[in-house]
């Protein structure tokens, strides 16, 4: 029952609490008044309710499915399937049979299925079921942060401790202590590990790994999705390395991957590991009825499309699941975004149902305190959670029933990977996307099918990008000589072997060529911040100082100069000073009526063209480019009337980088009137649907528009990798472009507002540049594709 | 593709076009001719080959305060507890040059020892004129030693041996296994003796105590800058200073490890504070007589010092002199032990009780983890407790 605004009111509720204490949530209702209801019956009452139903632009359910099984494989030990019928399994999935099969035939595998479908058994078993026959293998398990290599040790520890045999089982980072170290080395059955420690720990001192070496059956590769872009590209050269000191000790292990959906996974596990690999995409695991809603907020100011904010949309709707006691999960992009939910919840249920009830999780917490609050979760301690994108790895959380997303997560993987999160056998779980005013967010929920009907995005990664592959080579000729000829992967290393001899850090002899420098080499590379020159944003307004974010080098020209408007979240700040050469930014907190725009220039040339395609006057070409860029002068802009109000030099050395780039080239004829408007919003409109196709950040592909260019003498858009370079993005924006460029015009056309916005086009319209644009890119597809 | 290479990444400007030549195999080659010409042996292993220099110095030379015969005739004295339990003329005094600090792809381009044999000191070093012949290397250096010998190396435990395993793995089809080297390493032996009396443990602080003084001496560092450019130019004056280097540093060993027995069996007159911290350590040994006898030859002791020493004579059963030893040490633990002295061998439970109140003023007083104090008080109460039921009785 739910006392409605007609309501008489008593004095005190049938609950038995005062007219006072439960005043303030009259809408909702005391949750004493009734029983507990099921997520379905609630989502029924809700569909009655107009005014959530008029903000709901797309409803679909997805049927609950059954588990589809197998019997055991006959090879599976009787201890093993003693340990599994002691936890209630006596058959298994699909995919995990399918796996066992695979694997244990020798043939490396990737799987793909979604959160919670019991993958950790895909390789857990072929693995035991190796260490049961042949007591002296190994395996490496890799996984891409220490709080995973953590979770997986607890699990399978559990799993070993059932099957009375001798297999032991360590993991072995930065944590690991001096003293159990050599242990690891010499006793460990199973290593579990992430791509750092392995890359400086283990690979540069694998001479103290003979018996891992030696023995090495299996390689694990778990959360294969998170290998990409720039890291990926590292990763790749790792396992170059690894698989080179296996050949050496005479081992060639099977590798067993698993993947959250994307489009590609197949090419990815074989790129990544350079070999062929099967894919195991029969997902088994059965799954409840699960209901998708997209969730538009009004729009409140219909020129420029700005809608209310996501934020506070997603704090109605989440208070809502949450004063019913669904267990709701709450993604929010980013970590203040996360405590702003947070506290706003915990003020609202914390007389009902406690502080609590209500939990942030996100990078920053203690592992000792993520730990605590994965297990109150698994328990149902927890009533709502707030979390970043942290909880979409395979953190072990159990199932909660609703999911609400704060804005699009970026990628289509991501987004299913949250949404995972919510679903139970028996229930039915609520996933709400509550679309933001951002352009992207827009087509998105515009067009549910994209990722629901669609396959998500591609990822890529590219292991022979030069920068990355030749700081491998060097790691690799530190741990063993290279022979002349060995390829490094499908890598020709004659010519990088010949430099870096020329450089004095090889010396050859007899056909090897030997280490001949002082330095460590793998202490030179670092696999995660491979653009090590990101500038630190730090907050002076409290003390003590805190960072806030940081930015590439590039973008921090125009954004973090001195005086520049930086704007976090909601908030808006000044820098004081940029310091260039150490890569600080110093800023405080200020509320101004005026935001700044730096005049950026660019000097694009192309150095070489490797590709192209041409048609009706159109034309599009990729290659190695060279980017020059110098920041001159910002204005300031005054919020509403986008007057200019004054302005000011920027005082920074130029900046260049090589890397690849893609152009698309339009005919001479554009007549030259907004032409460079119409340049630019083809561009912005480019680079934001770029990370729908190529699962990147929005921030690893950069635009210039050139009304005449060097290169074509005619009107082009460039972009281009953001790595020094390329990580494989221009060549994936070559072969996508028809897609696209069609993806481009409809997220243009989708947008509300009336001429032209800067969230669409980038600016404010003042003709018909947003007709022109979307012309353009039609022209463009039609020709291009 | 090498033009790439030096547009992102940029080239030094290295001419060096040079080609691999296959080995001439005529009489001896430039670089070999010029080690010949130094006295140095050119030592060939299958198509590798390495250089071996040899220098014997007379007993009667010296290094430091003493010279080689002393050491020579001291060391032939029984002397545990450092106890390398061979002849002398099987301990090696053992020291390597490598290319950089750690991991598989550093190597050792020069080891060698220092050792006695008939009546003179024989310094042996072996160089390695590439990476290419490091099966040559430890071909005859593991040839040279044989099965039966014992290392004495400074700081060899955590960095010589295993570095020394590591580049072994590389050849150990071709080469000799390692000798399962009985060990002893005399960075951990000062440590334990000189502990208090030093800031720092270079082995050239050490050779202060031997009265060794180096003259142009080449910093350790900057032996691998000199070994690359050896490897480029081929000219063995350029591993020189290296080469004394190291051979002096072999030298001290032998030095040094004399000075160290020296002190643990009263040959050579120590500082109080060096006799305690042998004792100390004889006794952490379960070397009762000689930690005795050290503690007794100590002038003075600090309060830990006494302390140690009451523990060694309980342990002996030597209650009452174990009971003054805890009394003139005075501290915390001390007092524990002097009341269990008095409640269990005097049988005096008044006294006890005095000197556990004694304890307790001490810990009140002292600075210590609120956590730990909590938990010593504890027991103090449970002591005085215990204590003040016997008196009654």
């Amino acid at each position: 029952m739910i006392l409605g605004r007609g309501d008489e009111w008593p004095q005190a509720y049938a609950c038995g609490h005062p007219v006072s204490f439960c005043v303030q949530w009259k809408l909702e209702g005391c949750e004493r008044m009734r029983t507990k209801r099921t997520l379905s019956a609630y989502l029924e009452e809700l569909k009655q309710d107009p005014a959530f139903m008029e903000r709901v632009t797309y409803m679909k359910t997805i049927e609950a499915k059954e588990g589809t099984y197998l019997p055991f494989p006959r090879q599976l030990p009787e201890k093993l399937r003693k340990a599994l019928r002691s936890r209630g399994i006596d058959q298994l999935y699909t995919h995990q049979a399918l796996a066992f099969e695979q694997v244990t035939a020798g043939r490396s595998a990737v799987v793909v299925t979604p959160t919670a479908s019991g993958k950790t058994y895909c390789f857990n078993l072929p693995v035991l079921t190796k260490m049961l026959e042949e007591p002296k293998s190994r395996a490496l398990y890799i996984y891409p942060t220490k709080a995973l290599a953590q979770d997986q040790n607890s699990e399978l520890l559990e799993l070993i401790d059932t099957l009375d045999a001798d297999i032991r089982c360590f993991t072995y980072d930065g944590d690991t202590s001096p003293t159990i170290r050599t242990k690891v080395r010499t006793a460990g059955n199973i290593v579990i590990t992430n791509p750092d420690m392995l890359h400086s720990g283990i690979l540069p001192h694998h001479t103290k790994w003979i018996e891992l070496f030696e023995n090495l059956k299996y390689v694990v590769i778990d959360e294969l999705h998170t290998y990409r872009g720039v890291f990926g590209s590292h990763v790749a050269n790792v396992i170059r390395r690894l698989r080179r000191i296996c050949r050496y000790y005479g081992s060639d292990p099977v590798f067993i991957m698993t993947s959250a959906t994307i489009a590609n996974p197949q090419e990815l596990a074989s790129r990544l590991t350079e070999q062929e690999v099967e894919l195991i995409d029969q997902n088994g695991a059965p799954s409840g009825r699960k209901h998708f809603i997209v969730y538009q907020p009004p729009v409140v100011n219909a020129q420029l499309g700005i809608r209310r904010s996501a934020t506070l949309e997603t704090k109605q709707l989440a208070t809502r699941f949450i004063k019913n006691k669904f267990q709701t999960i709450v993604f929010a992009r980013s970590r203040v975004r996360v405590e702003v939910l947070l506290t706003y919840l915990r003020s609202l249920v914390r007389h009902e149902l406690g502080p609590k009830s209500i939990e942030g999780y996100r990078g920053g917490y203690l592992p000792s305190e993520r730990r605590q609050i994965e297990q109150r979760l698994r328990r149902g301690e927890i009533t709502g959670i707030v979390s970043t994108n942290a909880l979409e790895l395979g953190v072990d959380i159990g199932q909660l029933q609703v999911c609400i997303m704060n804005g699009y997560p970026g990628t289509i993987a991501s987004l299913w990977q949250q949404a995972g999160r919510a679903g139970r056998r028996q229930d039915d779980a609520l996933i709400i996307l509550v679309a933001s005013s951002g352009a992207l967010d827009q087509y998105v929920a515009e067009r549910p099918e994209l990722f629901l009907d669609q396959s998500p995005e591609s990822a890529r990664l590219d292991p022979n990008n030069l920068i990355i592959a030749v700081d491998h080579v060097k790691c690799a000729a530190f741990e063993l000589p290279f022979k002349r000829g060995e390829r490094f992967g499908d890598l020709d290393t004659e010519d990088i072997l010949e430099y870096l001899v020329e450089e004095r850090v090889l010396n050859a002899r007899g056909e090897r060529y030997y280490w001949m420098n002082d330095a460590f080499p793998a202490h030179g590379v670092s696999l995660r911040s491979s653009d090590q020159e990101n500038v630190v944003i730090i907050d002076q307004t409290e003390v003590p100082n805190r960072v806030i974010g940081e930015m590439d080098v590039f973008s921090a020209m125009t954004l973090l100069h001195d005086e520049a408007i930086y704007l976090h979240g909601a908030d808006q700040y000044q820098v004081e000073m940029l310091d260039f050469e150490e890569k600080k930014a110093y800023v405080r907190a200020v509320d101004v009526d005026y935001y700044t725009d730096a005049n950026f220039s660019v000097e694009l040339t192309v150095l070489e063209e490797d590709e192209s395609f041409e048609s009706e006057g159109y034309s599009v070409a990729r290659g190695d480019v060279s980017v020059r860029g110098m920041a001159t002068m910002f204005k300031k802009i005054k919020f509403g009337t986008h007057e200019n109000i004054g302005s000011g030099p920027i005082h920074l050395p130029e900046r260049e980088i090589h890397t690849t780039g893609v152009w698309f080239t339009l005919p001479e004829s554009e007549s030259s009137t907004q032409l460079e408007q119409v340049l630019q919003g083809v561009a912005n409109s480019l680079r934001r649907v770029a990370p729908l196709y190529l699962m990147c950040d929005a921030s690893d592909v950069f635009v210039v528009p050139q009304v005449k260019a060097t290169h074509t003498r005619r009107p082009t858009v460039f972009l281009y990798d953001r790595y020094p370079g390329g990580v494989g993005l221009s060549t994936a924006i070559y072969k996508q472009r028809a897609r696209m460029l069609s993806a481009a015009r409809d997220s243009i056309a989708t947008c509300p507002c009336i001429g032209g916005c800067p969230a669409c086009i980038g600016m404010v319209g003042l003709e018909d540049e947003k007709e022109r644009t979307i012309a353009i890119l039609d022209e463009m597809e039609k020709s291009l594709r | 593709m090498k033009n790439k290479l030096r547009r992102m990444l940029g080239a030094t400007g290295g001419t060096n076009e040079k080609t691999i030549q296959p080995e001439r195999q005529e009489e001896w080659t430039e670089e070999q001719a010029a080690w010949r010409d130094r006295g140095a042996e050119i030592l060939t292993f299958e198509e590798e080959w390495i250089v071996r220099i040899d220098k014997r110095f007379e007993l009667e030379e010296r290094h430091g305060k003493r010279s080689f015969k002393e050491a020579h005739d001291s060391l032939q004295l029984p002397h545990p507890p450092l106890g390398l339990d061979v002849p002398l003329d099987r301990i090696i005094f053992f020291d390597t040059e490598t290319t950089g600090l750690k991991g598989a792809g550093t190597t050792i381009f020069l080891l060698g020892f220092a050792r006695f044999e008939g009546d003179s000191l024989l310094l042996r070093q072996y160089f390695l004129p590439h990476p290419h012949f490091e099966a040559a290397f430890y071909h005859h250096f593991l040839e040279d030693i044989g099965d039966e010998v014992k290392f004495v190396t400074y700081n060899g435990k955590s960095f010589d041996w295993p570095q020394v395993k590591t580049r072994h793995v590389f050849v150990r089809d071709r080469v000799p296994k390692l000798p399962k080297a009985g060990h002893l390493d005399l960075l951990h032996v000062c440590r334990r003796m000189f502990r208090g009396q030093e800031d720092s443990f270079r082995l050239g602080r050490m050779e202060e105590r031997i009265g060794h003084e180096r003259e142009d001496d080449l910093p350790g560092f900057l032996a691998p800058m000199h070994y690359f450019q050896y490897v480029e130019h081929q000219k063995p004056e350029i591993m020189d200073g290296v080469l004394k280097h190291h051979a002096t540093d072999c030298l001290t060993l032998v030095s040094l490890y004399d000075e160290c027995n020296r002190l643990v069996t009263h040959r050579e007159e120590a500082l109080p504070a060096v006799r305690e911290n042998i004792a100390v350590w004889l006794a952490d040994l379960k070397i009762d007589d000689q930690s005795v006898s050290h503690f007794e030859r100590a002038s003075e002791l600090s309060e830990s010092g006494w302390f140690r020493q009451g523990l060694l004579n309980k342990r002996l059963k030597k209650h009452e002199e174990a009971a003054a030893c805890f009394k003139k040490s005075g501290g915390f633990l001390s007092y524990i032990e002097l009341a269990k002295y008095a409640e269990h061998i005097a049988k005096d439970p008044e006294l006890a009780y005095d000197y556990t109140e004694q304890a307790r003023q001490l810990l009140e007083r002292g600075h210590l983890l609120a956590s730990r104090k909590e938990r010593l008080l504890q027991q103090l109460d449970h002591r005085s407790n215990r204590l003040k039921r016997k008196c009654r009785s």
